[in-house]
């Protein structure tokens, strides 16, 4: 046919709805309406037209209607599937209420867990070619430890970009160190997200520049492109482009002024960088040249391949360029750099220097495990509760069948029921996780939303969901629908519909929630054993404040002296680390009659530290303030007096080499051991050092100041005023060290609070199995019970009989649980280097906890059988 | 109930059916309503109409073979049933007597009004 010139969708959409016996002749109709308009007005509007036409054709004449007689026999059951669903699921209303809220949390905290962890898997996949990019990063021993860190000399990687093919570019950062100040006209914020970048910034990953030319916006020293939350803060309402910005080390007071060529929108929450001011790299090496900026070579390095190239072939190379270019680090501290995919920085990055604390893929791992177990057990739950529930319903099974109705098809009814009821309970799952989610998040410390990003993760889920409800539908769908038409109907209602593998389901349920709540009480217990490690003093009462400028610093022993005029400030001492925070610092010490050096930590304290602190001396002398120990003294403790092999009294006045270098000090006193870090190390050898010259003087971090807790309050105020009065400016925090401890093992409380909540769900979900096996085995035995009665058996003698049961299945459930958690919590505690016992009393706890529950909850079903008036149960038959 | 249900536009379609005689099909339907009406027709209210009267058994149809310029499609004629006939001699009907019944005065008398 060649006049078929008409435009085919508007038909197409037409034959969809339009019946089937009307449909040639309307075509025809429309076919010479269109060549009509065609004629007339062009074939523009005549498709407008057509397609107006083919609207107005949507009447309830024309229309197919929803069930016609063409529709399959299949959708008439389906709706009749649907129906009894409803219909039952009306009539057991507290059923229906229980086996909906058992997998509805079961779901929540799969969603939730999922939700966290689709975020945590998301970081840095936002940048285009996060494929390609890597991070260049450093391995080196020092002595027989090897350390990771990520900045490392960036002339190298220009080598590696220039001598190996197969990189496309790179580029390098370099974070500020320390507190910045920035100040506009008379504006002053306090910053700590600042770095030198490349120009080609921009270019390499995706940030989003809102204002400036991504070419051109980092290429002139002393500029700067700040984030749009930042141009808000110094900028209220005004363009923040060509205003200057004056960038100031709050420490040292060094500054420099920078022109704002860019705004670039907040970096998202799932990158692991988060810096507010890119500063150009160029102004950094101008400054550099002019006065030192502390390690300024040593930058964080990242390269991004060309298309197609893999990174193995790119590192294969990259020892040459380390033995052509850095051989004195190759050689003696076995230097090596390694590149490290982008996307794998925020979960298996833990070097040192990282530019953020990063996640942690066993966290994300332990959460999918607790997940995954709770749903298992709630899917468990359900098919229990459908097994116990439909055993009542084996009567209708039975009519069902004797009227005519397939196996097929009955299994098809309780797969509707079963799939209406996960469908419902994921709705209720999805607003329950939508309220949730602030507390979650304050938990987490992130801000997840349901939002349509999830979506596909919420499909997923609900796609496994909904499978994992079918399959949970299908066990109890072939038990039931296997009785025979006449026992069924002979029986008295109650069938033993697998009675075994329910027992076994819910005692495996049980047996996880004894897992989970063993593993509870021993993190609890470690925790408390860390939290409450015994002080010499009281730690309430003592409160660090960092130095947080160079005037403080350099006026230490005025200010120490001003303190101390207050009454209620008792001591004071000037250190470089917190008491609680982790030792880092060490030297290679030579002694006599040793070969090698042996490392050993450091900390640089003042002479009242010791006595702040209450620790005693062994042997020999504390530092003198103002004496020439600060040259070349040293005190050890005990600890490093063991590793050298010399007794405390013979050792003092030993004379010690550091390292290759020639200096040597001289040992002057021997301080018992302490734990200077907290309880996740065991007490190391270690020796102190003095300030108090221009030597060391660098290592004054904290000033730490024990005080009269009677007057908190007002003597924290006087101690800043003092503070005030040297340095105006300076910013003044503190923190009292009760808090840094408790601080120092929120992971460990962390830790613990997810297993509490996951040991309360998986005991509410076996609770619930008992239950409902409570139930159907006391109507099971209604009849013997009677007759127990009858032949003279207490109350008592009948209940216990009744309860025998569920002490046995609590019982199997902990003796399976008991060694995996065992296993499981001696694997945890290995990690520390003090740890509690896992005493019998923790298995004997949980055995008891894991009793009282399941007798209690079957008592709700045992009691009334055991008080039951016998005549009633036998009267039935 | 209606002893004849025939809304005004189905009446129209009628009496365009039997105005058209044989050659009574969708779209000659449509443009003659069109042309004599000076109104405009869509397919889907005409298609509708057409199956609402052949459902109350005013109108019957068969259909005949595809022409060209319908690329082939049938054409689906429809005649007057008997039926149908008394339905539209009843509306003329009660028209009639309507009409009849009004006396001469009534259009003089709004007339007067209006001035």
């Amino acid at each position: 046919m060649k006049n078929e010139k008409h435009p085919k969708p508007p038909f197409l959409v037409l034959k969809w709805f339009c019946r089937s016996e009307f449909y040639p002749a309307i075509e025809g109709d429309l076919i010479e309406v269109y060549a009509l308009q065609l004629k007339k007005r062009g074939p523009f509007q005549a498709y407008l037209l057509l397609c107006k036409e083919v609207l107005l054709l949507l009447r309830k004449e024309v229309i197919k209607p929803v069930y016609s007689v063409e529709t399959t026999a299949n959708t008439i059951m389906l709706h009749h599937y649907l129906r009894l669903a409803i219909r039952n699921l009306r009539k057991q209303k507290s059923y229906s209420l229980v086996n909906l809220f058992g997998l509805s949390v079961a779901l929540v905290i799969a969603l939730l867990v999922s939700l966290y962890i689709s975020h945590e898997f998301s970081y840095d996949n936002f940048h285009e070619d996060s494929n390609r990019i890597y991070r260049v990063t450093k391995s080196y021993f020092n002595g027989d430890k090897k350390v990771e860190t990520v900045p490392f000399r960036s002339y190298l990687l220009e080598h590696i970009r220039d001598e190996i093919t197969g990189v496309e570019s790179t580029t390098t950062l370099k974070p500020f160190s320390g507190n910045q100040v920035i100040q506009h006209q008379d504006k002053t914020i306090s910053e700590s997200h600042i770095t030198f970048v490349e120009d080609n910034f921009f270019d390499f990953f995706n940030f989003d520049l809102i204002q400036g030319n991504k070419k051109s916006v980092l290429s002139k020293p002393y500029t700067v492109v700040i984030s749009s939350s930042q141009a808000q803060a110094v900028f209220p309402s005004q363009t923040a482009v060509g205003k200057e910005i004056t960038i100031k080390e709050a420490f040292s007071g060094r500054q420099f002024v920078a022109s704002v060529t860019g705004v670039f929108a907040d970096m998202p929450e799932n990158s692991h960088m988060h810096f507010d001011y890119l500063v150009s790299m160029a102004t950094g090496e101008i400054e550099n040249k002019k006065e030192r900026i502390y390690s300024f070579p040593l930058k964080y390095g990242y390269l991004k391949l060309s298309p197609g190239v893999e990174i193995a072939a790119v590192a294969e190379q990259i020892p040459k360029i380390e033995e052509a270019y850095a051989p004195r680090f190759y050689a003696t501290h076995d230097m090596h750099l390694h590149p490290q995919p982008l996307a794998s920085i925020h979960l298996q990055s833990n070097m040192e220097n990282e530019l953020e604390t990063n996640g942690d893929v066993r966290q994300v791992y332990l959460l999918v495990g607790i997940a995954g177990l709770i749903l298992m057990i709630a899917f468990f739950n359900y098919i229990n509760l459908t097994i116990a529930n439909s055993s009542l319903r084996e009567k209708e099974v039975g009519l069902r069948k004797s009227i005519g109705a397939f196996r097929k098809q009955l299994i098809g009814q309780f797969l509707t029921e079963s799939f209406l009821n996960t469908t419902a309970a994921l709705f209720v799952a999805i607003i329950l996780t939508y309220f949730l989610l602030p507390n979650f998040n304050a938990f987490t410390g992130k801000t997840l939303a349901l939002s349509g990003q999830q979506i596909e993760t919420i499909a997923l889920l609900a796609g496994i969901v909904l499978l994992a409800g079918l399959l949970s539908g299908f066990y109890p769908a072939l038990i039931l629908t296997k009785v025979k038409p006449a026992t069924a109907m002979k029986s008295k209602g109650i069938g033993k519909g697998g009675m075994i593998p329910r027992r076994l389901l819910v005692t495996l349920q049980m047996g996880v929630a004894v897992f989970l709540m063993i593993i509870t009480v021993v993190v609890f217990k470690q925790w408390k054993m860390l939290q409450s490690s015994k002080f010499s003093f009281n730690t309430e009462d003592i409160i660090n404040i960092p130095v947080s400028s160079l005037t403080l610093r350099d006026n230490y022993q005025v200010l120490k002296q001003e303190l101390l005029q207050n009454a209620d400030v008792l001591a004071i001492t000037g250190s470089n680390k917190n008491f609680i925070s982790p030792l880092t610092s060490f030297n290679g010490l030579t002694v006599p009659g040793h070969e090698d050096f042996v490392n050993i930590y450091r900390a640089v304290v003042d002479a009242d530290f010791f006595s702040l602190y209450n620790k005693k001396f062994i042997s020999g002398r504390n530092f003198v303030d103002h004496s020439t120990d600060s040259l070349n003294s040293i005190i050890i403790n005990q600890s490093a007096a063991k590793l050298v092999g010399v007794g405390p009294e013979e050792i003092i006045g030993m004379k010690v080499k550091w390292g290759d270098d020639d200096y040597t000090s001289e040992i002057i006193g021997v301080v018992e051991d302490f734990q200077f870090q907290s309880m996740h190390s065991r007490i190391v050898p270690m020796h102190f050092q003095t300030f108090h010259s221009q030597r060391l003087a660098d290592h004054l971090k904290v000033i730490t100041i024990k005080l009269d807790s009677k007057n908190f309050a007002s003597t924290l105020a006087q101690i800043e005023s003092t503070f005030k009065k040297l340095d105006e400016k300076a910013l003044f925090s503190f923190s009292i060290l009760d808090y840094e401890i408790g601080e120092a093992y929120q992971k460990e409380l962390r830790f613990g609070q997810i297993f509490m909540g996951a040991t309360f769900f998986s005991l509410l979900l076996a609770a619930l199995g008992i239950f409902g096996i409570a139930a159907s085995s006391t109507s099971l035995r209604r009849k013997e019970i009677s007759i127990r009665k009858v032949l003279g058996a207490s109350f008592l003698r009948v209940l216990f009989s009744v309860n025998r049961e569920f002490v046995v299945l609590a019982l199997a459930a902990n003796i399976f649980a008991w060694p995996l958690a065992y296993l499981l919590s001696e694997k945890w505690l290995s990690n520390f280097a003090y740890k509690v016992d896992i005493s019998t009393a923790v298995f004997i706890s949980t055995l008891g906890t894991s009793l009282t529950i399941a007798i209690l909850t079957a008592l709700f079903w045992t009691y009334r059988s055991a008080a039951a008036n016998p005549t009633k149960a036998l009267n039935e038959s | 109930m209606r002893k004849y249900p025939l809304g005004e536009f189905e009446e129209v379609v009628m009496l365009t059916v039997g105005v058209l005689t044989d050659k009574a099909y969708g779209f000659a339907i449509k443009q003659a309503i069109e042309g004599r009406l000076s109104r405009s027709v869509s397919v889907g209210a005409l298609q509708s109409a057409l199956i609402r009267l052949e459902d109350k058994g005013f109108l019957t149809s068969y259909e005949s073979e595809g022409t060209q310029e319908r690329a082939g499609r049938p054409k689906k004629y429809f005649r007057i049933t008997m039926e149908g006939k008394k339905a539209l001699e009843f509306v003329r009907a009660t028209r009639n007597s309507l009409w009849n019944e009004i006396p001469a005065t009534a259009f003089e008398l709004s007339g007067a009004k209006k001035k």
